[in-house]
């Protein structure tokens, strides 16, 4: 008595806000016909329209006349006469086709229509954007085999490169080897034997020019001495000379005094006879006496003779000697020589094994940048190498993938589904329908419908009456009467299900007459359907009217609420499309539980049993309202 | 034709019994104490008044007594139990309308009706009686919204009666009323008395309370600062009272003394042509009468009287030294 009476007084609550009767009709009709339009397309392709075109007479203008050819085409000279023509109603729409003189650039169709006239122009205009698009795709079916040509092309290229890349890297194998020759080279070099080398011979070339330097030395007192020598040589040999001279001055003079003498004897021997005999007996000692000194002359002579062939021996001997100093001379000079020579010899040596030594660091030193722009040059190679191996992995995948594109069709590419869309029932569908939807469509947009006119209206004008009923101190009076709180919670419930139900049936009224919704649904498990989805949205509202204290705050709350809910539960975006995390938590919010529970038993006809999940979670918000509600009470 | 009240419902049970017993309840939001060790008790049958200027305590007690909000300290008793284990002998009349604005008086009436335990059959009735007693019957087709405050006030009394309770907590019910509808409201709290209601009444007014209360308790800043009936209070805290009579012409000095002798207790005085006369409630008023009598005869006419008794604002004057409404 009392929980009727409470949804009597539910109703009339409801009734007596002029807004509330407004939504009430309006979210069914309206949300249901929108629905309906947005899932609905009209046939424009039989429609006789005027469309208006401004033109170049380009290739362009052609194919979308061609396209669409159940059109009037009217020709317009320029926008400012084609706008008019729109606004004086002659044609629906008019387009302005600027194609480009070039493929670079897009062309450009403009698109002109009457934004006033509601959505009339814009089916047409959806049309011929269908026709446009239907040409952009055929030139994007055009340029997609160009570009399957041109990946034909690359990857022949590719191949071709891989080969250079093999090459290339054969070429870096060679350059490495060779590397590892010469290093292996620059390594065998014993520098280190070099050095002592050197080391050795300047030792033995400083110990030579010490050597040298003594002998150096003895030599100038050699050349010294023989200096002296010689010139007493040559004093000597010209008193030899002198002797030899004075010798032959005595010996001529000898001979010549004997040869005087020898006359003188001959003479006095001649005169003898002539000469006085007292005197010849000392004459003739005389004479005797002159012949003996004639003898000794003779002797002296043949001394002399000796004597000077002594001095000839002499002579030759000093001949020889002469010879033998000039030989010593000679030698002495030959030694002087050589031992410039020697001495320069040294030197030269000695500079040489200084530049050796220099040359040995520079060649050292060398040797080591040589090394180390070997070690660069083998680094540089496996890293060439490894990046090489990467591009070539690269180069192999894309080829099987480039090859893969060989067998593709540009056409499929554009169009991979092929959808045909078959209608099950076509004998259901009456020709008067406002809308033309196949079945599927229709239980889906009832679904729709519904559970968002439920939402709307439940939550909202549930907690509406309860800010009602808190901002004129309802509260005071129900909190000291009899009637205890389940009870006037239950009647709230009922009050609010009583025009759920009634908005659930004027939704299935239009959507039979609009749609042709067929009747043969499962209409007791739509009922308790509809019953449970209104008492957890009913029990929604409870919560935000039991946490607000003004209708404001309520609305905006119930819109907060509700309208993330209708962006996120599958019935304006499809689930499908939404991010993962979305989905799932889209999947245990209300409205998705009952769309998904309205959708289960009107399209798929699923029993309880396949919707236990959507059943226990429309329950568990029907209970956590309902507790909500009676604990803040 | 309005019938009384006490006419159809009795209060079965005995009169002066208390019934409901606050006792040392204290209560603080945050910082501030609202309330401070409050106590007293209300007997059945009595209009209880809570005086007290805004932000006295008045509204924190009556929502602690009806269980809206609960004590930091103390507790109140009604009989025996809570106010919830009684809640269907007590009743609220909020000072703004607690009701459904766009129903009409009837459909309020049927709705709040149908919550109670009053049987079926009986419901009419009980709602013809209470829009007769209040004399609704002509607005109870019209809607809430469009009736005028004071009608709107009845419909508040008469929704909060529906199920006849005992206790009746009425707050502020003549705030903003013209003086005739005041009257009214008197009259039908009394005739609520005389039916053996008990009311505990929350106003600022003091008139209201003096004219009405049997018993109250004055607040202020959350302490209770006088309890007792009104006229114990008056007589014991209210002061001197005051006759002023206006004459024709102005009392010669002669006649003053003479008046002067004739009441030697009273410091009266003489402003222009009127003498004023304070006195004492403790005083015989036939002394104050005798002299009126001498100055007539001594050839002057009254022209006015003026007689200003204390009253419960002088109570409150003279124990808190302000004004009621000046406290904070």
């Amino acid at each position: 008595m009392k929980l009727f009476s409470v949804i009597r007084k539910e109703i009339r609550a409801v009734k007596s806000q002029r807004i509330s009767i407004l939504l009430i009709l309006l979210y069914p009709l309206l949300g249901t016909l929108l629905l309906g339009l947005a899932m609905t397309g009209t046939d424009v392709t039989t429609a006789p329209v005027n469309i208006g075109i401004i033109s170049n007479g380009s290739s362009l203008t052609n194919e979308i006349a061609s396209a669409t050819q159940n059109f009037n085409f009217i020709p317009y000279s320029d926008l400012i006469a084609m706008k008019n023509g729109i606004k004086r109603k002659e044609i629906t729409v008019g387009l302005e086709i600027i194609e480009q003189p070039d493929d670079l650039t897009s062309s450009i169709v403009n698109v002109h229509f009457d934004n006033a006239s509601g959505f009339a122009s814009g089916i047409f205009v959806d049309y011929i954007k269908t026709n446009i698009q239907k040409i952009a795709h055929e030139k994007t079916i055009l340029a997609i085999s160009d570009i399957l040509s041109t990946t034909n092309t690359l990857s022949t290229n590719l191949q071709s490169e891989l080969g250079k890349l093999s090459n290339f890297r054969t070429q870096l194998d060679l350059t490495e080897n060779s590397l590892d020759s010469l290093d292996q080279k620059i390594n065998s070099f014993d520098l280190i034997t070099i050095r002592d080398d050197i080391d050795t011979q300047q030792a033995m070339v400083q110990k030579y020019k010490q050597k040298h330097n003594a002998f150096k030395s003895q030599l100038v007192l050699v050349r010294n001495e023989y200096t002296t020598m010689y010139s007493n040589y040559t004093r000597w040999k010209n008193e030899f000379n002198n002797i030899k001279n004075n010798i032959y001055y005595l010996r001529n003079n000898i001979n010549s005094k004997k040869a005087d003498l020898e006359n003188a004897i001959i003479q006095l021997n001649a005169m003898y006879s002539q000469i006085p005999p007292t005197i010849q007996a000392n004459y003739l000692t005389q004479l005797n006496i002159l012949d003996s000194i004639n003898n000794s002359m003779s002797t002296w002579d043949s001394t002399l003779t000796s004597i000077d062939s002594s001095l000839t021996q002499i002579e030759n001997y000093q001949t020889q000697l002469d010879h033998s100093i000039n030989q010593i001379g000679t030698v002495i000079s030959q030694l002087e020589q050589e031992s410039y020579e020697l001495e320069l010899a040294l030197t030269n040596a000695e500079t040489a094994t200084h530049t050796m030594e220099t040359q040995l660091y520079l060649l050292e030193q060398t040797l080591n940048e040589a090394k180390q722009i070997i070690l660069d040059g083998k680094q540089s190679k496996t890293a060439i190498s490894s990046q090489l191996n990467t591009s070539e992995q690269l180069f192999l995948d894309l080829v099987p993938k480039l090859n893969a594109f060989k067998q593709l069709n540009a056409e499929l590419i554009i169009a991979p589904i092929t959808i045909n869309f078959v209608p099950v029932h076509v004998n259901s569908r009456l020709t008067w329908h406002i809308f033309n939807l196949d079945p599927t469509q229709i239980g889906i947009l009832v679904s729709n419908a519904i559970t968002i006119t439920l939402i709307l209206t439940c939550v909202l004008l549930t907690a509406i009456v309860i800010l009602l009923e808190k901002s004129q101190q309802i509260p005071l009076r129900t909190f000291m009467n009899s009637a205890s709180p389940f009870t006037l919670i239950s009647g709230k419930i009922g009050g609010q299900l009583i025009i759920a139900i009634l908005e659930t049936i004027m939704i299935l009224v239009v959507s039979v007459i609009a749609f042709g919704f067929p009747l043969s649904t499962n209409f007791l498990g739509l009922t308790l359907a509809i019953l449970l989805i209104g008492i957890s949205f009913i029990a929604l509202g409870l919560i935000i009217g039991s946490f607000t204290n003004n209708q404001s705050t309520a609305i905006l709350l119930s819109l907060l609420l509700i309208i993330p809910m209708l962006f996120i539960s599958g019935i304006i975006i499809p689930l499908d499309l939404m991010p993962p995390a979305i989905s799932f938590i889209s999947s245990f919010l209300p409205l998705t539980a009952a769309n998904n529970l309205l959708v289960g038993v009107i399209v798929k006809s699923s029993s309880a049993i396949f919707l236990l999940k959507e059943i226990s979670a429309l329950v568990g918000i029907s209970l956590i309202g309902i507790l909500v509600t009676l604990l803040k009470r | 034709m309005s019938i009384a009240y006490q006419q159809l419902n009795k209060v079965k049970g005995q009169k002066g019994s208390t019934i409901i017993s606050v006792k040392k309840v204290s209560k603080s939001y945050g910082q501030k104490k609202v309330l401070d060790a409050i106590s007293f008790d209300i007997s059945a049958g009595e209009i209880f008044g809570l005086l007290g200027s805004n932000g006295a305590g008045k509204s924190t007690i009556t929502k602690i007594m009806l269980g809206f909000e609960l004590a930091n300290k103390g507790k109140v008793v009604f009989f025996n139990g809570g106010p919830f284990d009684h809640k269907t002998k007590i009743s609220i009349v909020p000072q703004q309308i607690a009701a459904y604005l766009d129903f009409t008086v009837q459909t309020n009436m049927e709705y709040f009706t149908s919550l109670t335990k009053i049987p079926k059959k009986e419901q009419k009735k009980r709602i013809d009686f209470l829009l007769n007693w209040l004399d609704l019957q002509d607005f109870k087709q019209m809607k809430i919204r469009y009736l005028s405050g004071g009608y709107q006030r009845l419909v508040n009394i008469a929704l909060s009666l529906i199920s006849d309770p005992e206790i009746i907590f009425l707050d502020e019910p003549t705030v903003g009323l013209d003086p005739k509808m005041r009257q009214m409201f008197w009259q039908k709290i009394k005739e609520l008395q005389e039916a053996g209601k008990t009311i505990i009444l929350t106003t600022h007014y003091m008139d209201e309370a003096e004219r009405l209360c049997t018993k109250l308790v004055l607040l202020k800043n959350g302490k209770l600062i006088k309890k007792g009936r009104p006229k114990e209070l008056i007589r014991n805290f209210g002061g001197l009272g005051l006759l002023e009579l206006e004459l024709d012409k102005r009392l010669t000095t002669r006649h003053f003394t003479l008046v002067q002798k004739q009441l030697p207790k009273n410091l009266i005085y003489l402003k222009n042509k009127t003498i004023l006369i304070p006195y004492k409630q403790s005083q015989n008023f036939g002394e104050i009468i005798s002299t009126t009598k001498s100055i007539i005869d001594a050839k002057y006419s009254i022209k006015s009287i003026y007689l200003k008794e204390p009253n419960l604002e002088d109570v409150f004057l003279n124990i808190t030294g302000e004004k009621m409404g000046d406290t904070k």
